[in-house]
């Protein structure tokens, strides 16, 4: 079975900058993984994860996903793919219920359809009781919760999750984890950057670190341990291969 | 549709939950408009140093005419055209030049002006010596004859207009007295009597007392040759008393209806097309220069909404969806747009009651070309947000947005001439002023409200402000591709 996302040689560089971002990343990711992305600050997992969905152009390389070359015909995945960022990209002076409605409706959804999917994501990520409340005037976790389900609202093949769990409680922390393990469990593929190695270790069954734009590391969390001996979970694997240096 | 439709409704969402940014979009221009028009209609204002252009048609080629165009000329505020093209100027061609803004002010001096003056002064001189029995009734030629007729631009500001007429009335008042000298003093029999001195005198006085400004001192120069030796040309008018003696008084008969009677009459006129019946006000002026003033603000929360899309994640969401970029952004105009023709309702509104209410000004009269109105609203609309959209699209930060924004639309507005009438600008930023969005909105407006103007005379700004807001939308959406 052909990898749902297949990256070769990727070779990025901003303008104004002459340090390369991605240095010839190769990369395959499979449908229904829970695909974990790691890296230290600036090793290139956000341009990386923009450019495969189509936010960001490249220099040299190929991304495909699902059948389709990016570099030609991005636009055709905007409906497989489903971008979670790591702001809460959500319009602050709409309730948590119109920013869901505006999103659904962006993605083709009316009516009862809509209603229904907004209710549904609603009750799954428990904000009936913050639903007609302003994201301005909403807590963190409630606006990481929304700000999940708004990228979910058109029901997506591929998730892109970029640090979704920056900055809750863990109760809200928890109750995310649970959802993307269904999403995973009902077939949904989903690309996953954290901080939190424990949270990696936990939720991914294949973890890629890069670092200084390229891969140094692919494998599933046991594997990237038994690989790397006196490790004895993810974080002590990751400090080795990236280093004590602080990067920002 | 149906895309735009939604973002319609989360734009509209959007704007009518920020009630401050409300308030400063719909309050701050009205009680910007009320301040500036109560100020305005207070104040007098001088004549500015820059030299204005002013049509000069001849018709009389005499001393009247000469002089006062000697006069206009050493004035140093006017430069005087008395051709265009290489064409001498006409009455119709003035009228046509002046009612289509090019130029502001126009003055004729018709034909037989000197004559009649002199025939006036003639009489009026024979009135103030004669008995009531041998008094002169004869007419002059004619009496209606106007001297001189003065024509303005239906735009001009008024505090300009009252500069330029109080001058000219100045300078014609020194040409009047000179003639009534000249004519007097030819009658004049060698063996005057003594006694007449001192009217005399005090009559010159009177007349020095009214003048003021740029022309009195050539004035007095030139009458101390007709006054008495003892008589002291510095001394201050306003002392001298009219001190005449009853015997005098029965010698002399001075007719108080004359002495109202200038022999110089002026004629002042707004140049307006055939159809034109509106009266050029202060409120027709300012209502559409602080109407557009306030659509251009539109910038800051276009340009912000922009900018908060980038900068807090949204944008990036809003370029994962199926849908094109040109659609988000006609869901911004759209709602802009109805905020920018909201407020141009609003300031119509103050024009036509608010204004006559507050400071009992004539309310603003927006014509009946309905079609070039919509059309001119709509255009002026289109550019405001064109400018948005591009402040939106090249600011990096909501602060830069709101201080380049801020800036510019001030820029321009003085550009557009909502502080100095173009006309009244130095010749490098009248050039500039030919690139401002602010002064095609303002121009086409003031067409339609001064001049009564219809689509054809406003076109060319309309296509202007159209080209404009096009353009601004092709930058924006390439800078959008770009930017992958």
């Amino acid at each position: 079975m052909p990898p749902l996302i297949r990256i070769s040689n990727l070779k990025k560089t901003y303008k104004g900058n002459p340090d390369q971002i991605l240095k010839g990343v190769d990369l395959e990711i499979h449908q229904g993984e829970f695909f974990g992305l790691l890296g230290p600050n600036a090793a290139g997992k956000t341009t990386l994860i923009s450019i495969i969905c189509g936010l960001l152009k490249f220099d040299e390389g190929s991304v495909v996903v699902n059948n389709v070359d990016i570099a030609k015909h991005y636009r055709k995945i905007n409906g497989f793919i489903g971008l979670i960022p790591q702001e809460i990209a959500l319009y602050p002076t709409l309730t948590v219920k119109e920013n869901l409605a505006f999103f659904g409706e962006m993605h083709g959804l009316y009516g009862q359809k809509l209603k229904n999917t907004i209710d549904e994501y609603i009750s799954v990520v428990q904000l009936e009781h913050h639903a007609g409340k302003r994201i301005s005037n909403c807590s963190g976790g409630i606006k990481r919760r929304a700000n999940l389900v708004a990228g979910l609202m058109h029901d997506p093949e591929i998730i892109f999750l970029d640090e979704p769990t920056l900055g809750v409680d863990a109760q809200s922390m928890n109750l995310i984890y649970e959802y993307l393990v269904k999403l995973n469990g009902s077939g949904k593929t989903i690309i996953y950057t954290t901080h939190y190695m424990k949270e990696a270790e936990n939720l991914c069954n294949r973890i890629t670190i890069i670092d200084d734009g390229q891969v140094i590391a692919n494998g599933t969390p046991s594997d990237l341990i038994k690989n790397n001996p006196g490790c004895t979970d993810l974080g002590q694997v990751f400090i080795k291969l990236t280093g004590r240096e602080l990067r920002d | 549709m149906r895309h735009l439709w939604a973002i319609v409704t989360k734009e509209f969402i959007q704007v009518i939950r920020d009630i401050p940014g409300l308030i400063i979009l719909f309050l701050m221009p009205m009680v910007l408009i009320l301040a500036v028009t109560g100020t305005q209609e207070n104040a007098f204002k001088e004549l500015y140093d820059n030299k204005s252009d002013m049509l000069f048609i001849d018709n009389d080629h005499e001393y009247l005419s000469k002089t006062i165009e000697d006069g206009l000329n050493k004035s140093g505020y006017f430069h005087v055209i008395k051709e265009i093209n290489g064409k001498p100027l006409d009455i119709n061609t003035a009228q046509n030049q002046i009612a289509n803004g090019n130029y502001q002010i126009g003055i004729v001096i018709n034909k037989g002006a000197t004559e009649f003056a002199k025939e006036k002064a003639r009489k009026r001189i024979r009135k103030s010596f004669v008995t009531d029995s041998t008094e002169d009734n004869s007419k002059t030629q004619d009496e209606n004859v106007k001297t001189v007729s003065v024509f303005y631009d239906p735009t001009i500001r008024d505090s300009y207009k009252n500069a330029v007429t109080s001058s000219l009335e100045r300078l014609i008042l020194s040409v009047e007295i000179k003639i009534i000298l000249n004519t007097f003093f030819e009658a004049l029999p060698k063996e005057l009597n003594a006694q007449l001195q001192q009217p005399i005198k005090t009559y010159l006085l009177q007349q020095l007392e009214v003048m003021e400004g740029v022309f009195t001192d050539e004035l007095k120069t030139r009458m101390g040759e007709y006054l008495p030796a003892d008589f002291k040309i510095d001394a201050k008018p306003r002392d001298v008393k009219f001190d005449m003696t009853e015997d005098i008084r029965k010698g002399i008969k001075f007719n108080d209806d004359l002495e109202n009677d200038n022999l110089i009459s002026i004629d002042e006129n707004y140049a307006q097309g055939q159809n034109a019946v509106i009266k050029p006000t202060l409120v027709q002026n300012n209502v559409p220069v602080f109407a557009l003033f306030a659509m251009f603000f539109i910038v800051i929360p276009l340009a912000g909404s922009m900018l908060t899309e980038r900068t807090e994640g949204t944008y990036n969401r809003i370029r994962t969806l199926p849908v094109k970029y040109i659609t988000i952004l006609w869901g911004k105009i759209v709602v802009y747009a109805s905020i920018c023709l909201l407020q141009l309702v609003l300031m119509i509104i103050t024009g036509m009651y608010l204004l006559p209410l507050i400071y009992g000004m004539p309310p603003l009269d927006i014509g009946s070309n309905f079609p070039a109105l919509l059309c001119a609203a709509f255009s002026s609309a289109f550019a405001a947000i064109g400018f948005g959209l591009l402040v939106g699209t090249f600011a990096s930060t909501q602060s830069q947005a709101g201080i380049f924004g801020s800036f510019m639309v001030l820029i321009l507005a003085i550009l557009g001439g909502i502080f100095l009438p173009v006309y009244m600008m130095p010749e490098p930023l009248q050039v500039a002023s030919n690139i401002s969005p602010v002064r095609w909105g303002i121009d086409s407006f003031l067409d339609i409200f001064v001049r009564e103007a219809g689509l054809k005379t406003i076109g060319p700004n309309l296509i202007r402000l159209n080209v404009f807001f096009i353009l601004s939308l092709l930058i924006a959406l390439m800078t959008f591709i770009r930017r992958k």
